[in-house]
């Protein structure tokens, strides 16, 4: 059984001009100690879904629909006691700029010491030692849990989340998008870290990013989200050497490498689609350039093309050769 | 041999700290932000020069102080365009400065003023320096380069406001009010980084044809290494104020020589599978500029440090043709 | 990404918003009053009745009774409500204009003109207003214009603080930076880049200031230096303490006047809470 299986979530929230329907039928599963990045651009619903993973909308924000089976039992039938318990203790999550998660009048040592206390029946001297012990695992010095998040710099602070995204020892980790706005070098710091703090607690985790190529080092599979669905999921290596959805293509072209060409590729024409009036059929179809006339008038279902691999797309469904 | 637009000679801008009350009574030495400490290069006509670093390299500091948008007493050394000392212009001089040297800043979502239509916009250029000839002229060249910065059709674009418009419009509409001068040289400050990734290659594409048509010369100041790769005819890597290598893009990205080079093309992400990839990731972040190491301010976070590093510090000096490196190791 | 603040969506915003409706009924209620009022039922403080006439109670003849020399009060009020409003209005155009232009030169130009223009404004802003107001009376003589040039000379420093705080935080803008990279003007630059963009954000100080001057100018004109020829509620309030209304018993002179100067002054405080809440998003209830 997989840790975690989401089948068919919906979810949408509502604002002047109507309601978004941000996280449109997104299934995948999730196995232990597994990473699965979620990649697509801004606006395709990859924070909406994880943030529904916790049951952390926000007020305008509501699960329509679907399953969310963590270990065989739906998160989404959890009453407020179960949702408290199974928040940071089993699933937690790395905020993006950590600026805006750390209280800054708050110690930052009696903020991870309050994380766990939530868990666990201990004393705050007993949670301050926990605390202290986890700054020194995320390489900053044990006596700075005295110190206030503004004396830290961009860098220490996400790693002070990741502290306290460890604190209770989760089963899942989410990464929502947590190196934006971090130098690469700092970047790559974060994400050494965190593979090795994953490997050694057997922690699953699922990354946000809008930055396919940040896979690479942190990834073991891959989903490309695009207008609040998935169009392909798979292997790391298959999506980066040969991904079949042309939106996939797309994205992937559009980094270039180092070891390339000196070229850039075009850009994808056209722009994301309004998430309150959907297009009809593939969401896709106006841009793609492989569009064909059955695109504008069905969905494509998320199809199994592989081992764990699948693709929602025309090109590749049933009864279609291969392209 | 193609004609030289900019050139920088030791450029320096340093920010003065106020020192406290009583710091000041005991005659204590003021403490300086070193931001930009003696940087040198120049850009040829059409070229298109990119500033490499992470943030706090002084990267975004040097290309404003080569357009005179910072406070004169900070900025120090020679700064040329097309042969004139530009600390040394009179107001005429200057203006006629502003015409052919503009700036593309980062965030496409503040630098147009939320208040004024693209059509306000884009034809304040032509009132500050009086080039048109009446209204329906000025409205001609407002569509002719909004059509040239891929606005198509300009008229539909003309009584818009910024907040109805994507990030790439709204570059492609500063880009419009920069070329209505028609300018021999931009500073690209970071000009994609806030677009979406699918958005980024037609900005870009848009740049280098506009070099290609009106010979327009770049300083591209960037983080993104691959978008150098892609663009630059010439490389140079930031460090603390100052430059640690430069030279030709090819050269400087395939085969760097300084250690921070070397470490900075490593941990590029690549979308590739990471198995086989080895990378020198360096430990902690980049110092303060108020505290300058010692001696080579790269050497507390060299892998491959000689004792010599922490002593002096090592000019840059030029190792094969046309590339140049500071390390005691070249 | 784009915003959803347009100029169209501010009014649809501040219509959603009960408080703010309910100021605007009520100010326009009193422009109506103040515009129509008068000619349909004019006024001529100069017209006394007889002393026999003087401070009746509220009859069919006059529905508010009449003043201490015989007058119609009802009719006093509506020509009041004019002189109440029109003073108040632009005496704060007055006060805005000024502060707005220290404020604006002070934040944009920073340094030494800031330094100079500040400690002006802060003299300004300690000052004691009322007594710098009654001895600017006196001097000046107590007509009309010299009320509206009074008011609005002692109270711009607050308008100024305001602005100045407002264009330091534009002036760092990006899009400033850009106009100067194009080789715009200092004046050009605070023009039409930052007073544009500060304006929005004082426009509901504004409505607060008039309230401000409305009642500025009803104590003044209760301390007796109003115009008697262009007589306020103020002036009424005076009229009807100096004549003893209050031990006569004559409520009906004495409460109405009062009564509209809070109306008045509370239709703007309304509008002008309800504007800030429009215009600064994170005043909004959720």
């Amino acid at each position: 059984m997989p840790l975690l299986d989401v089948q068919d979530l919906h979810a949408s929230f509502v604002i002047r001009q109507g309601t978004v329907r941000a996280v449109d039928g997104v299934s995948f599963t999730l196995e232990e100690g597994e990473s699965l990045g979620l990649v697509g651009e801004s606006g395709c619903g990859k924070t909406t879904a994880a943030l529904s993973l916790l049951r952390l909308l926000p007020p305008n924000g509501r699960i329509d629909s679907g399953k969310i089976l963590y270990q065989g039992r739906d998160v989404l039938t959890f009453n407020a006691e179960e949702v408290r318990r199974f928040r940071w203790k089993e699933i937690s999550i790395i905020f993006q700029g950590a600026m805006n998660a750390l209280n800054p009048v708050q110690r930052v040592g009696d903020q991870i010491a309050e994380a766990i206390r939530l868990h666990q029946p201990i004393s705050q001297k007993e949670a301050g030692k926990q605390a202290q012990a986890l700054l020194e695992r995320v390489e900053l010095e044990g006596r700075r849990i005295n110190d206030y998040p503004h004396e830290f710099s961009g860098g220490q602070r996400q790693r002070v989340m990741i502290a306290m995204a460890l604190a209770c020892r989760p089963r899942i980790v989410i990464g929502d998008e947590p190196t934006t706005a971090l130098d690469v070098m700092v970047q790559a710091q974060i994400f050494e870290l965190v593979e090795s703090l994953r490997k050694e607690l057997g922690m699953a985790m699922i990354l946000i990013t809008h930055d396919l190529s940040v896979l690479g080092d942190t990834c073991d599979r891959a989903a490309v989200m695009y207008a609040g669905q998935i169009v392909e999921i798979g292997p790391i290596e298959i999506l980066f050497q040969s991904p079949c959805h042309p939106y996939a293509r797309c994205l992937l072209r559009s980094f270039p490498r180092l070891q390339g060409p000196r070229s850039m590729a075009d850009s994808i024409p056209g722009t994301p689609p309004n998430l309150i009036e959907v297009p009809p059929g593939c969401r896709f179809h106006p841009r793609c350039q492989e569009v064909m006339a059955i695109c504008s008038r069905e969905q494509p279902l998320l199809l199994e093309r592989g081992p764990r691999h699948n693709v929602a797309c025309h090109l590749y469904g049933k009864g279609i050769d291969d392209a | 041999m193609t004609p030289e637009i900019l050139r920088v000679e030791e450029l320096k801008v340093h920010y003065p700290l106020r020192s406290g009350f009583l710091q000041g009574l005991s005659g204590a030495v003021k403490k300086v932000v070193r931001a930009v400490d003696g940087v040198s290069f120049s850009i040829g006509e059409g070229e298109v020069f990119a500033l490499v670093g992470e943030s706090g390299c002084g990267k975004t500091t040097t290309g404003k102080a080569v357009l005179d948008l910072l406070e004169p007493d900070c900025v120090s050394g020679k700064i040329e365009f097309l042969g004139k000392d530009l600390l040394r212009m009179k107001t005429m001089e200057m203006k006629q400065f502003r015409r052919r040297a503009q700036m593309i800043f980062q965030d496409p979502y503040q630098s147009l003023n939320p208040r004024e239509t693209v059509y306000d916009i884009v034809s304040e250029p032509l009132a500050i320096h009086r080039l048109a000839r009446s209204k329906a002229d000025r409205r001609e060249r407002v569509a002719a380069s909004l059509e040239d910065a891929g606005l198509k059709p300009a008229l539909d674009f003309l009584e818009r406001y910024p907040y109805e418009l994507s990030g790439g419009q709204r570059q492609r509409v500063a880009i419009a009010a920069a070329l209505i001068m028609e300018p021999r040289f931009l500073v690209a400050d970071e000009p994609v980084s806030m677009l979406d990734v699918s958005v980024r290659a037609d900005i870009l594409k848009l740049m280098v044809s506009l070099r290609d048509r009106y010979r327009i010369s770049y300083l591209f100041i960037t983080h993104d290494l691959a978008l150098s790769w892609v663009l630059a005819d010439h490389a140079a890597i930031m460090y603390l104020g100052k430059i640690v290598e430069m030279g030709p893009a090819e050269a400087v990205i395939q085969k760097p020589l300084h250690p921070y080079s070397q470490a900075l093309v490593e941990v590029m992400p690549q979308p590739e599978p990471r198995a086989g990839r080895t990378r020198t990731i360096l430990r902690g972040e980049a110092p303060n500029p108020v505290q300058m190491p010692s001696g080579c301010r790269f050497h507390p976070r060299c892998p491959i440090p000689l004792p010599r590093c922490n002593e002096e510090e090592p000019a840059l000096q030029e190792l094969e043709s046309g590339r140049r490196a500071a390390c005691w190791r070249l | 990404m784009a915003t959803l603040q347009g100029r169209q969506t501010t009014w649809s915003l501040f219509r959603a918003n009960r408080m703010g409706m309910a100021g605007l009924i009520l100010f326009l209620f009193f422009v109506l009053v103040a515009v129509f009022g008068p000619i349909l039922w004019p006024y001529d403080p100069m017209e006394f009745g007889s002393p026999a006439d003087a401070l009746q109670p509220p009859s069919a003849a006059h529905w508010l009774g009449t003043d201490d020399m015989g007058r119609d009060v009802l009719r006093g009020l509506i020509a009041g409500s004019r002189v109440s409003l029109v003073v108040g209005i632009l005496a704060t155009v007055v006060s805005m204009s000024v502060g707005a232009f220290v404020g604006l030169v002070a934040g944009y130009l920073g340094k030494g003109v800031d330094a100079v223009l500040m400690r002006f404004t802060d003299v300004f802003l300690v000052l004691p207003w009322l007594p710098l107001m009654l001895i600017l009376a006196a001097l000046l003589g107590a007509s009309l214009w010299n009320i509206i040039l009074v008011i609005g000379l002692t109270g711009w420093a607050g308008t100024a603080r305001l602005v100045r705080a407002q264009a330091l935080a534009v002036k760092e803008r990006p899009f400033v930076e850009r106009a100067r990279a194009l080789g715009a003007s200092r004046w050009g630059i605070m023009g039409r880049h930052v007073l544009p963009n500060v304006f929005p954000l004082i426009f509901a100080n504004t409505i607060l200031i008039v309230a401000v001057s409305i009642l500025s100018e009803t104590t003044l004109s209760f301390l007796g230096m109003g115009d008697s020829t262009r007589p306020s509620w103020g002036m009424m309030l005076h009229f009807a303490f100096a004549s003893g209304a209050i031990s006569n018993g004559a409520y009906w002179f004495l409460v109405p006047p009062g009564l509209c100067v809070l109306l008045v002054v509370l239709a703007f405080t309304f509008m002008g809470y309800a504007l800030d809440e429009v215009l600064n998003p994170k005043l909004r209830r959720r």
